[in-house]
């Protein structure tokens, strides 16, 4: 157990080390280092969708929104005083307004299933695009500017925040909190005859998977010091859906893993297109405007390849609830 | 004796059939209570009456002398009524353990931040003691070197006994068993039969058992209802049931059906 | 401002029914695309809205390369978008049939960003949305100070009469009777001598033809094209098959018809940013109140 913990901590050490020193020597350019800062707060939301779909089994569309709470909210108060000390209090309250929104929203909704509670929550996702192009205090349709600078745009605190709020997602989710979830994704009926409230379960799982999709949420901010209604409507939360599809249902290390290919597969574009250009034909159609053709037809040839996902429900084993186990 | 579960003048219909029609009856403290029946006499209806899945239309359903009826299933079980179903619903997917560690939930008890943050050692006293009494149930049934197996990969009698191991886990006062026998041969209805009442004997655990065939119930149950069509038909001992007419009438009724 | 005259009021009343009726129409077309397939295989197709879109641009090159009248635009988009719904359905979703039903989604969604972006592709059509020229000849009545224009009577005639026709369809012929039978059971299908695959296969290309058909009207109203107009029209169409019932040919109709004249009256009301919420917050309604949709109770019927 003792050396378990040390080996992450030294391996994460590692995963944090690397990337700064190699910018700090000008071998990879700050876009690079934009990248990694970007996997961060998509590995979280990943995660949090994960918890909430694969996890408690809840077919949530309204992703984006939550994560647009937690942006909107963060970035309102730092925008009044964008300092350190208002920092976490103000992620802390993005996280929170998201957590709220997710239980208003999930105490009417959850009596839904499958497709229709999809739907619904597709449905509230967008009346909040359209309720923030309507919200002038923080700028309407034309979107939100934040006066941030790059004092918070630090390497350290995406990587720091991703890893803290993965690490206590994991934790929830090999825990008995995380069990009861998982019963009721599992048989409504046999969760309730053990003495399950399935509707608080999942109405937990709504609202713990909200509160962190409003800290990426957050996180998005910092690293865009801008905000846009579009930002946030139904086909970002596409996108989550997507990365969690790709690294498997169910499976957190494979949301991670989604997250990777994803950005992988629209960045490592850009980069690979840098060295196409040399080449004829494969210049001509690596022009950015190919991007999202070649990432849409992989995305279909994965999913023809491997329809449960990469990781098809299983877990890394770095991942496992080993701690559950005897000893 | 003092009663554990009353059964009051019951009934439940669907549109207009009524699967449960006036019925009554007491289930008293130590008892093993058998209720048989042809098919479709209204028996399941019943135990789905107790569990909250169904809202009787009249009637009254009391747990030690409390009305339960228009309550939450899950508030009925975390009361004190632990049950397993004519079809077996275990979690299929998950492993054997995770099946009784679910149900395990009032033992592992602890906050969300004590399951996040772990700051405190609560989480892992929990889990430690979660882990033990899980141990325990698991062995009680044989299932404890199949407890890394996926539920549904157990043969049958196995799957039978881990419901009712999962049950046993919410530390129930009355135990309702939904056609335990089902799919089982001699010898294995045998067994379940002892297990049965060491449940009662050992665990002090009222039993309450449904049942289509009448071989299990007439060695173990001290008391029997019958129902055919939604109503009862007769109560009384073993001996009393097996010769009384009607009953016979009815089990004779569906054998005709049933060749037919 | 003085008080206007009654006839004035009742005329501007009317004029946003007609408005009503136009959008209903093509909303209507591309909802039962939508509700078709998934009566058969209970899969929300996401790149609907892309044939619609794939369908106006076809109308807009056979207008302005091809130099097609109307009807030549009709038959050059039905057959495009046609062949098009049914070899996505074959490449793309046939192969996941047995799959879990998100991996479908997924697929859709891949589709859908595919056909958006191939669409916007440089050498393809390019972002940039594109005007199409006026193809029919517009003549305009009035009646009873209410103007008609003969474009809008296509639309609407064209659109009942597809609409009636499909009714026609689906109760009448063996094909029709045996897509209902796969939404209740999916085991009877072999029983009537035809094989599922060309039931899903039949499905897939009367949605895309009442797309395309939806696509064409479309640009009649609002002469306009661009890679990403499906998504939003596509989505109203969608919640419109949801709020009638989804599954339900009557309901989506409906659902098209009321969902474009709540929008047309808001905005008529001068809350013209809050069109988009009317229709999400319409869906929210019914899933809550009635999750089998308005007309939910049809689909009972249907055995």
């Amino acid at each position: 157990m003792r050396k378990r913990t040390l080996q992450m901590l030294l391996i994460l050490l590692i995963l944090f080390l690397v990337p700064q020193l190699l910018y700090n020597l000008g071998f990879i350019s700050p876009y690079i280092l934009s990248v990694l800062m970007e996997l961060c707060f998509f590995a979280v939301s990943a995660v949090s969708l994960n918890l909430v779909f694969g996890i408690a089994g809840q077919f949530s569309l309204g992703q984006a929104a939550f994560m647009g709470t937690g942006a909107y909210v963060f970035g309102y108060i730092i925008n009044r005083s964008p300092n350190w000390v208002v920092f976490v209090p103000a992620l802390l309250a993005g996280g929170l307004a998201a957590a709220s929104l997710g239980y208003l929203v999930g105490l009417p909704t959850l009596r839904l299933k499958g497709d229709y509670l999809g739907i619904a929550t597709l449905a509230l996702n967008q009346i909040f695009v359209v309720v923030i192009q309507n919200l002038n205090a923080v700028g309407g349709a034309r979107g939100y500017i934040l006066n941030l600078g790059q004092t918070f745009r630090q390497w350290w605190l995406f990587f720091g925040l991703a890893v803290i709020s993965i690490f206590l997602m994991r934790n929830v989710v090999y825990s008995s909190w995380g069990r009861l979830m998982v019963a009721v994704r599992e048989d409504e009926i046999a969760a309730e005859s053990v003495g399950i409230d399935t509707t608080k379960a999942k109405i937990w799982a709504f609202v713990i998977g909200a509160f962190f999709a409003g800290i990426a949420g957050a996180m998005s901010a910092v690293y865009s010091s801008f905000l846009h209604p579009s930002s946030f409507n139904f086909i970002q939360s596409f996108n989550y859906m997507v990365m969690v599809i790709l690294g498997g249902l169910g499976s957190l290390s494979g949301s991670l893993l989604g997250a990777g290919i994803y950005v992988a597969l629209l960045e490592g574009f850009r980069i690979a297109k840098d060295y196409a250009s040399y080449i004829p034909i494969l210049g001509a159609i690596t022009q950015n405007e190919y991007r999202i053709v070649f990432f849409a037809l992989a995305l279909i040839l994965i999913m023809l390849y491997a329809p449960k996902g990469l990781m098809g429900g299983r877990e890394f084993s770095f991942f496992k609830g080993k701690e559950l186990e005897r000893k | 004796m003092k009663p554990v579960l009353e059964f009051a003048n019951v009934t439940v219909s669907f549109g207009g059939l009524k699967a449960v029609n006036d019925v009554s009856f007491t289930v008293y403290e130590g008892q093993i209570f058998g209720l048989i029946g042809p098919n479709g006499a209204g028996k399941t209806t019943a135990f789905n009456a107790i569990t909250g899945f169904y809202k009787p239309d009249k009637g009254d359903i009391l747990f030690y002398g409390e009305s339960i009826v228009g309550k939450p299933t899950w508030w009925i079980s975390r009361k004190g009524i632990s049950r397993t179903f004519q079809n077996i619903r275990l979690f299929k997917n998950l492993t054997v353990l995770d099946n009784v560690r679910i149900a395990l939930h009032q033992t592992a008890r602890y906050g969300l931040f004590d399951a996040a943050a772990r700051l405190t050692p609560r989480f892992a006293t929990r889990e430690e003691e979660v882990l033990s009494v899980s141990a325990e149930l698991l062995q009680s049934v044989g299932l404890y070197d199949e407890k890394d197996k996926i539920a549904s990969q157990l043969p049958y009698g196995k799957q039978r006994e881990l419901e009712i191991a999962r049950a046993l886990a919410l530390k129930p006062k009355l135990l309702l068993l939904d056609e335990p026998a089902a799919g089982m041969n001699p010898t294995e209805t045998r067994e379940l039969a002892k297990y049965i009442k060491e449940i009662r004997d050992r665990l002090g655990i009222t039993v309450f058992v449904i049942e289509h065939h009448m071989d299990l119930v007439m060695t173990i149950c001290e008391e029997i209802a019958v129902m055919d069509f939604g109503v009862k038909i007769a109560q009384g001992k073993p001996e009393d049931i097996k010769n009384d007419p009607r009953v016979i009438a009815a089990y004779l009724g569906q054998e005709v059906e049933e060749s037919a | 401002m003085g008080a206007s005259p009654a006839s004035w009021k009742e005329a501007v009343v009317i004029q946003q029914i007609v408005n009503a009726l136009m959008l209903g129409s093509v909303y209507a077309l591309i909802a039962l695309g939508y509700t078709i397939v998934y009566g058969i295989i209970r899969f929300i197709n996401f790149a609907h809205g892309d044939i619609f879109m794939v369908s106006a641009y076809i109308v807009f090159a056979a207008v302005s390369y091809w130099k097609l009248g109307f009807f030549g635009a009709l038959v050059a988009a039905v057959v495009g978008a046609v062949i098009l719904g049914v070899t996505i359905e074959k490449v793309a979703y046939r192969p996941l049939r047995k799959a879990p039903k998100i991996s479908l989604l997924i697929t859709a969604i891949g589709v859908s960003l595919f056909l958006e972006n191939f669409v916007a592709l440089p050498l393809v059509m390019g972002s940039m949305p594109k005007v199409v020229p006026s193809f029919i000849p517009i003549i305009s009545y009035t009646v009873g100070g209410v103007r008609f224009t003969s474009a809008q009577v296509i639309i609407f005639g064209l659109a009942v009469v597809l609409m009636a026709l499909l009714g026609w369809f689906i109760r009448n012929t063996k094909l029709g009777r045996a897509m209902r039978a796969v939404s209740t059971d999916y085991m009877a299908v072999p029983l009537m001598g035809l094989s599922v695959d060309s039931i899903i296969s039949s499905a897939f290309a009367i949605g895309s033809g009442l797309a395309a058909v939806g696509g064409l009207l479309y640009v009649i109203v609002y002469p306009m094209v661009d890679p990403f107009m499906g998504i939003m029209i596509g989505t109203k169409a969608f919640i419109s098959a949801v709020v009638g019932g989804i599954g339900n040919i009557y309901g989506a109709v409906a659902g098209a018809y009321l969902i474009a004249l709540l929008e047309v009256l808001v905005v008529a009301a001068g809350y013209s940013t809050w069109r988009d919420a009317v229709a999400f917050g319409l869906l929210i309604v019914v899933l809550l109140l009635k999750p089998s949709g308005l007309f939910g109770k049809f689909q009972k019927e249907k055995v």
